[in-house]
């Protein structure tokens, strides 16, 4: 599969099939509800896009273009709105990023890793991310909650590495988790 | 399956295991259309093959990947459903639930008050919701093998027909099914008031149980809780909560308004062996109980100089965690404010505190006695060892070497304890309270009805470590002393590697299965050439095999839209309340097997 090279392609596809996506997101409600007995389509992302609030409009011109560095080291360049989140920009774009608690800080599946700059240039992450941080597998020194970075036009086109999830799980000292 | 098979089989497996993640990262980005309405997407999900294996024919897995059954419809059966999914469209994933309920601990463990972890549950019930290949089976218990005689209550479906029937079987059944026990006198001595934490959290998350016990007492105002894990916390946390909080959870209101009206609970102690390196509990959920202590005025009480002494007894691992560090400082500063609120000196005499949670380190327990004066409000005296940690040098002959263990020494339950080197407390602590929760851990258990011959089950379950015996990736082997793979037969999350870990390591824990599954298995084969054998029929084979023998769990058990029933009874239960709650949970299985057949729920269903 072409990646890197052909993001401008993708990224032009995704926009050609972003109408249909959003159409089907449902506002984001704290408490559960039922999903609609029929979906149209079918998410390949663990996480259904439904789950995860509305993705911003932006004028064009005023996409940030994202690129996700897949734990396979393939780059998939997605382009979002101001006040998007990572996990909710993922998921739009059918990146496979594990989002369990949907954002709401209650686990870390949604670990990624940022380049140091762009970490450094953001504000510090929240005790109660740093909590969850603790808590995910393979932390780093510039590791953050993807649920917790809005897109704003300073983060135009930084690199968000998603880690492996499966690597030495044997060998993880499975306590503190 | 002959030897030879798995041999192969085995060989495939540790042929692949260097990368396993290659396997799941192979084909990370889809079509995000259904993958059956794109005959290119099925092609392009065929498993890739490392280079590596190309070179050897006789390591490429040939056994198929058709038909697919997972025990247990909790997060780590449905975490593997949705990995397997996401790399074999057109395989038949099927789940097998005992309860009338999926979701496992998340509907019957995780605490009310936490929702926001519940929300896994969306992603799950889209998955089975939407997609016509993966069915689950609730009120299917899966035994090891058929009773004799057949099972004297519930039907259930013996382990070895799943095995015929799918090409794969993956336990998923949870390791949540025992306690550990403490192995102290007096345990066992009065179920209502010494009883497992587990057995608390069953009662207030309501879950239906097959014998009816009497709610926890809690007509006292102090409560020993043993353990320093997520469990403890969750357990103190329900107790000094105000139950009018509780109320707009999925708590149900019966139990809420249990709590209201008999809980006179005021002191909480949770009680740990070692010190705060040693903790269990996580940080998240030490902040949250110390956040609600500050918010409603409930004093945080320790033993300073334990404290510290303990703090002392860490080893470099121990302190090299990030996770480790932020949770022991957290508790530091929890330690230095309560002991500034506590000078000596202060000429105000200190007001006690209307409501208290004691951390205790370093006390083993050592007895339970019960007092049998029905007025006492503290019938129970828990009695503790004090532990002197002990640290175990690298070199045992230098002193200043790195510490590489903590010994808490042994407790000398008939004799005097042993002398404190440093003049620090010896002795024992005795806790006069109306509770006791044991909260030291959970223990998986074998299927019920497990064959007790060996040679007539596949494997033999780890009693010593409470697992399936398994080879560290998921791959069922025979024994914990006979590393021989058992060809289709996998485990996964808190059976496969012991009851510990959240929702995320669950998750990563089933990823990890799934790879292993792949790469033993061609999905593209349709029978073992191998063997001959003929190709496994799944479902429709089952069905028809269960219609056939077993027409007792053939009545018994139902598809997923008897769950939504059930769902449905319950969410519109939980929306006429006051205040409103997200759910109302039926707490009976008899009244859910009726809902879910369609009856009506009875207000008596939710009490």
């Amino acid at each position: 599969m072409r990646r890197a090279a052909g993001a401008a392609v993708r990224v032009a596809e995704r926009r050609a099939a972003a109408p249909r996506r959003t159409a089907a997101l449902l506002p984001r409600t704290g408490a559960w509800r039922p999903r609609p007995a029929a979906v149209p389509w079918r998410s390949f992302s663990a996480t259904p896009a439904a789950a995860h609030g509305n993705l911003h409009q932006c004028k064009p011109g005023e996409e940030i273009t994202i690129h996700f560095v897949m734990p396979s080291g393939e780059t998939i360049a997605v382009d979002g709105a101001p006040g998007d989140n990572l996990l909710e920009l993922a998921h739009a774009n059918d990146i496979d990023l594990e989002g369990a608690c949907e954002g709401s800080i209650a686990c870390s599946t949604c670990h990624v890793i940022l380049e140091p700059e762009v970490f450094d240039a953001l504000e510090e992450p929240t005790d109660e991310e740093n909590d969850m941080l603790d808590l995910a597998f393979g932390l780093t020194e510039t590791s953050r909650l993807g649920c917790q970075i809005n897109l704003t036009p300073d983060l135009q086109g930084m690199k968000v590495r998603i880690p492996s999830a499966t690597r030495n799980v044997q060998s993880e000292k499975m306590q503190n988790t | 399956m002959t030897s030879a098979a798995a041999v192969v089989t085995a060989t495939a497996r540790h042929a692949w295991h260097p990368c396993p993640i290659s396997i799941l990262s192979g084909i990370s980005r889809f079509s995000w259309r259904h993958p059956r309405s794109s005959p290119a997407s099925a092609s392009t999900s065929a498993l890739p093959r490392p280079k590596a294996l190309s070179t050897s024919t006789t390591s490429i897995p040939t056994t198929p990947l058709r038909h697919i059954a997972i025990v247990g419809a909790g997060p780590a059966g449905l975490y593997t459903a949705t990995a397997l999914r996401k790399k074999l469209p057109d395989a038949h994933i099927d789940l097998f639930e005992a309860h009338a309920t999926p979701y496992g601990l998340v509907r019957y463990g995780v605490a009310p008050d936490h929702p926001e972890v519940a929300n896994v549950t969306h992603q799950f019930d889209a998955l089975v919701s939407n997609d016509p290949h993966i069915r689950v089976m609730t009120s299917c218990p899966v035994y090891g093998e058929m009773p004799a005689g057949g099972p004297a209550g519930r039907a259930g479906l013996p382990l070895d027909r799943l095995q015929q029937h799918y090409d794969a079987t993956v336990l998923a059944y949870g390791g949540a099914g025992a306690d550990r026990a403490l192995g102290v006198p007096g345990e066992d001595g009065v179920p209502s008031r010494i009883l497992s934490a587990r057995a608390f959290v069953n009662w207030y998350n309501g879950r239906p149980r097959d014998v009816e016990i009497a709610p926890p007492a809690l007509d006292c105002t102090s409560v020993v809780i043993v353990g320093h894990g997520n469990v403890a916390l969750d357990a103190a946390r329900i107790l000094l909560k105000a139950p009018s909080s509780l109320a707009a959870t999925d708590m149900p209101s019966s139990r809420v308004a249990y709590l209201a009206e008999h809980s006179r609970v005021r002191h909480v102690h949770l009680v740990g062996r070692r010190g705060p390196w040693q903790t269990a509990f996580t940080t998240p959920s030490l902040r949250e109980l110390l956040t609600l202590m500050k918010n409603d005025g409930i004093a945080f009480r320790t033993n300073p100089e334990r404290f510290w002494f303990w703090d002392k007894a860490r080893t470099p691992a121990e302190t090299a965690s990030r996770a480790n560090q932020r949770r022991v400082d957290l508790l530091r500063k929890a330690v230095d404010a309560s002991v500034t609120t506590l000078k000596p000196g202060c000429s105000v005499p200190e007001k006690e505190p209307d409501r208290t949670c004691t951390f205790h380190f370093g006390l083993a327990p050592r007895a339970f006695t019960f007092s049998k004066q029905a007025d006492s409000d503290v019938p129970i005296q828990a009695v503790f060892d004090h532990q002197e940690p002990r640290p175990v040098h690298a070199d045992p002959s230098d002193p200043a070497s790195p510490v590489i263990r903590i010994n808490v020494g042994t407790r000398d339950v008939v004799g005097s304890p042993p002398p404190s080197p440093d003049g620090l407390t010896v002795g024992t602590t005795t806790l006069p309270c109306g509770l006791v929760l044991k909260a030291v851990g959970y223990r998986a258990q074998p299927l019920p009805f497990t064959p007790s011959n060996p040679t007539r089950a596949p494997f033999i379950f780890d009693t010593r470590r409470s697992r399936v015996p398994n080879a560290g990736d998921g791959q069922v082997v025979r024994s914990a002393d006979d590393p021989t793979p058992v060809p289709g037969l996998y485990v996964v999350g808190w059976l496969k590697h012991g009851p510990v870990g959240t929702i995320a390591s669950t998750w990563r824990d089933a990823l990890q299965t799934a790879s292993t599954i792949l790469a033993a298995h061609d999905p593209a084969a349709k029978a073992a050439p191998s063997t001959g054998s003929p190709a496994k029929g799944g479902w429709p084979a089952l069905e028809a095999d269960v219609a056939q023998t077993n027409p007792a769990l053939h009545a018994q058990w139902r598809p997923w839209t008897a769950w939504k029933r059930i769902e449905a009874a319950e969410l519109a239960r939980g929306a006429t309340q006051q205040p409103a709650k997200p759910r109302e949970k039926l707490l009976s299985e008899a009244a859910m097997h009726r809902v879910a057949d369609g009856g009506l729920p009875h207000d008596a269903d939710f009490v």
